[in-house]
């Protein structure tokens, strides 16, 4: 017995040292700033500290810098709420602080179909006013399923936004008379910048930037202006792309998913005139959303692309060299839920949106992680 | 021992029905794929027609919908939706003598058409069998389900099921 005990005694402290030791690899800590958010689905940040917060079922609130999250804004366009569809991105103008310009995307349904929409609004305290439509797809559909929805300011304040291929459209993908799987440019009152690349070409829709898209639901633009794209795959095939103005990057007609019901959608991968991606999953991660870390509070990821997934729910930190995968490592996969967005703050820090599907209790978390 | 007989070639019958309505179905979906992508320039030999039957065919036992927690194949939809139109005909046709071929091809028919559009209704409009996505896909779609019941009654009287 006395020589159980002494060997226990040698081994406790080293299974807590190897315990505590493990524990402590984190760089990182994290903080749930607020709680009981129904469905979030994006952010934006105001320049006096404020964050936005967009609510899938049509709400936006305000988390103020003391910690407050607001009631739902007043003055929001009517949204269209079912499935996948209902109030989707943020984003606030580069000159905000100038023109109190945010633009929002959500769905609507009109009598051709449901279609993604983007409006312009100033913010007024906790109002919306002067509230007016920019752009609505030319993607009327009868699903509630693959709005893209996903907006990106470039540095000549243009706007992109991703439009998704409707779940049952997808070969519109390819087309260009279209907003079926496409990322689409315009200026920040609506109107077409000339320099798009199909501004020219007859029979197509001059806000096109690239097309052949699934449902792209992340959008950024790194130090260097490179943008940057991700969209879910089918069953499989989720890809991270490099966005080039004119690119067609292949969908359906190559693909590395296949359909749901377990068939080929394309036996083909490769093909002259269509983009391979930097990186593709299978199977599925679900990504949500994208930030490019730039912030000073995590020196080892600068430069990272952190990817939220749905699936099972975590966050891929991608490291890139000269825009070729290096590698990914998986973070935050301590939350167990479905991350829906993650966006870096000015401070440098990282904020992540979670949410659940089928909420019914507005389970939904904002949640701050900073060095430990 | 006639009971079993008749029961093991219900069975059979039943079995190579819907075995014959999976494979067409899953067949259909696969070519009218491949036919979009030759209208798009690409190369469809038919090597790549055999191996993306092959892995179709393969593919459709795969889970489609998560139901009660329990993972469904788009293999056992179909023969869950062709045993109760199977079912509820014959129910039918001992009140009602109807033309047994076209009773039971019209059951396909139907069943295969109700199937498809519960599906949409349970996910938003979205069509799981892209082939059906277009009026003369789901007519083919259908058409297959419709085969099926024609299939059914003709192998019930191989078995000599009928008027023992």
């Amino acid at each position: 017995m006395k020589k159980y005990t002494k060997k226990l005694l040698i081994l406790l402290p080293l299974i807590f040292i190897s315990l505590t030791g493990h524990s402590n690899d984190k760089v990182y800590q994290m903080e749930t700033l607020t709680k009981g958010l129904d469905r979030p689905w994006s952010l934006g940040f105001l320049p006096n500290g404020d964050i936005l917060i967009s609510e899938l079922t049509g709400n936006l609130r305000i988390y103020n810098s003391e910690g407050l999250l607001s009631e739902p804004l007043s003055g929001l366009p009517k949204v269209f709420v079912k499935s996948q569809g209902g109030l989707s991105d943020i984003a606030i103008h580069p000159n905000f602080i100038q023109n109190k310009f945010i633009f929002l995307s959500f769905s609507i349904n009109t009598d051709q179909g449901k279609t993604l929409q983007v409006v312009r609004a100033k913010l007024k305290k906790e109002t919306l006013i002067d509230v007016e439509v920019i752009f609505t797809a030319e993607a009327f559909r009868s699903t509630s399923a693959h709005f893209g929805a996903r907006l990106l300011f470039l540095k000549d304040n243009t706007l992109l936004i991703s439009s998704g291929d409707g779940f049952n459209y997808r070969e519109k993908a390819q087309s260009l008379n279209n907003h079926f799987g496409k990322i689409i440019r315009i200026n920040d009152d609506g109107s077409i910048p000339p320099d798009n690349p199909f501004v020219d070409k007859d029979g197509s829709l001059p806000e096109i930037w690239t097309y052949g898209h699934r449902n792209q639901q992340g959008l950024i633009i790194d130090s260097d202006g490179l943008v940057f794209s991700h969209e879910h795959g089918p069953k499989g095939g989720d890809e991270l792309n490099l966005i080039q103005p004119g690119k067609n990057y292949g969908w359906p007609s190559i693909t590395y998913g296949i359909d749901y019901n377990g068939s080929i959608i394309s036996p083909f991968k490769i093909k002259d005139g269509m983009e391979q991606p930097i990186k593709f999953w299978t199977p599925s991660i679900a990504p949500s959303d994208m930030t490019f870390y730039n912030g000073n509070l995590f020196p080892d990821w600068f430069g990272s692309i952190f990817v939220s997934a749905l699936s099972p729910g975590d966050v891929r930190r991608i490291v890139l060299k000269d825009n070729v995968f290096v590698s990914e490592e998986i973070l935050f996969d301590e939350i167990q839920s479905r991350i829906r967005s993650i966006k870096m703050a000015p401070d440098g820090s990282l904020i992540i949106l979670t949410d659940d599907a089928k909420d019914k209790n507005k389970s939904g978390k904002m949640i701050k992680v900073t060095p430990r | 021992m006639l009971l079993i007989k008749k029961l093991i070639g219900l069975g059979t019958s039943f079995s190579l029905s819907a075995f014959f309505v999976c494979i067409f179905v899953i067949s259909q979906n696969t070519l009218w794929n491949l036919f979009w992508l030759i209208t798009q320039n690409f190369d469809i030999s038919f090597l790549v027609i055999f191996s993306s039957l092959i892995h179709d065919i393969k593919g459709g036992s795969s889970p489609i919908i998560l139901q009660w927690g329990i993972p469904i194949s788009l293999y056992s939809v179909i023969c869950i939706t062709l045993l109760l139109a199977f079912i509820i005909t014959s129910l039918i046709r001992i009140r009602f003598p109807l033309n047994s071929k076209f009773s039971y091809g019209i059951a396909g028919f139907t069943s295969l058409y109700v199937m498809i559009s519960l599906i949409i209704i349970k996910y938003d409009g979205i069509v799981i069998i892209s082939s059906a996505k277009e009026n003369f896909g789901l007519f083919v779609f259908c058409f297959i389900g419709f085969l099926g019941g024609f299939l059914f009654d003709i192998l019930i009287g191989k078995f000599s099921l009928r008027g023992d």
